[in-house]
């Protein structure tokens, strides 16, 4: 009787995962299901340092296992037209400790 | 030994100061099959403490997310394990207690600029470390009698 997560009002929006190594992977999503595995397509990777801007690596057609995502966010594309990702200094983020 | 434990939902709502009952379908399935040379038999004490423990759990979870039904539309701070502290108008909830929060902006967004661009995001339960409340969005003592109250084994 277990609905899965309520996703489906993201499917085909450009997302932001969080995984629970800290990486953070921009993409379009496509699919889920009750794990939380999704389908991501078009994806980048970006690399947050405090030594250079934020690097994106591109990642193409993904599969991310439920187990290992943190946070999946709406991404606004106005919003992040808007950012400068090359001046963007950071710490990598933490990885998830159970 | 095999539990097959099947509950018959919707799930049902929790109106505090009412024990949680589930309805739940429980079947046990002993060792029917045994290897021949050996004789030990699972007793019957260690099947039924494994039994409640499960019911337990169910229970528990349930009241937690019957709960934070009732918050929705409150604003919280999800704190996570990797330390990012989330805060935003909780919309939903799920058996999991994944949680969906909208208008959402980071606690700290100079130290985690990650989410900038995030308005809107789905966080896995399983990350969660704290939801922070309001204060009054807590009403202790109910909690606290349907929590006691399920302990008790409702």
């Amino acid at each position: 009787m277990a609905t899965g997560p309520g996703l489906e009002s993201l499917v085909d929006q450009t997302i932001s995962v969080i995984t629970n190594d800290g990486r953070n992977i921009v993409g379009i999503l496509k699919g889920f299901d009750q794990a939380t595995n999704i389908i991501l397509d078009e994806s980048h990777e970006r690399v947050y340092s405090t030594k250079e801007g934020v690097q994106q690596l591109v990642l193409g057609l993904y599969i991310i296992r439920g187990d290992n995502i943190s946070v999946i966010g709406e991404l606004d594309e106005e919003l992040d037209a808007h950012l400068d990702l090359s001046n963007l200094r950071a710490h990598p983020l933490k990885a998830v400790i159970h | 030994m095999v539990l097959i434990l099947s509950l018959s939902l919707p799930p049902f709502s929790v109106v505090y100061g009412l024990s949680v009952s589930p309805i739940a379908l429980v079947s046990f399935a002993g060792d029917d099959e045994y290897t021949p040379c050996c004789e030990f038999r699972p007793n019957i004490t260690s099947n039924y403490s494994s039994f409640v423990l499960a019911v337990l759990i169910i229970i528990f979870l349930q009241l937690f997310f019957s709960y934070f039904k009732d918050l929705v539309g409150r604003e919280v701070t999800v704190e996570l394990k990797n330390d990012l502290a989330i805060r935003g108008t909780l919309h939903s909830v799920d058996q999991y207690l994944n949680i969906k929060l909208e208008n959402t902006r980071v606690v700290d967004q100079d130290k985690y600029p990650h989410m900038l661009s995030v308005r809107n995001c789905f966080i896995r339960g399983s990350v969660v470390r704290y939801v922070q409340l309001p204060p009054d969005g807590v009403d202790v003592d109910l909690l606290h009698d349907a929590t006691r109250r399920e302990a008790r084994g409702g």
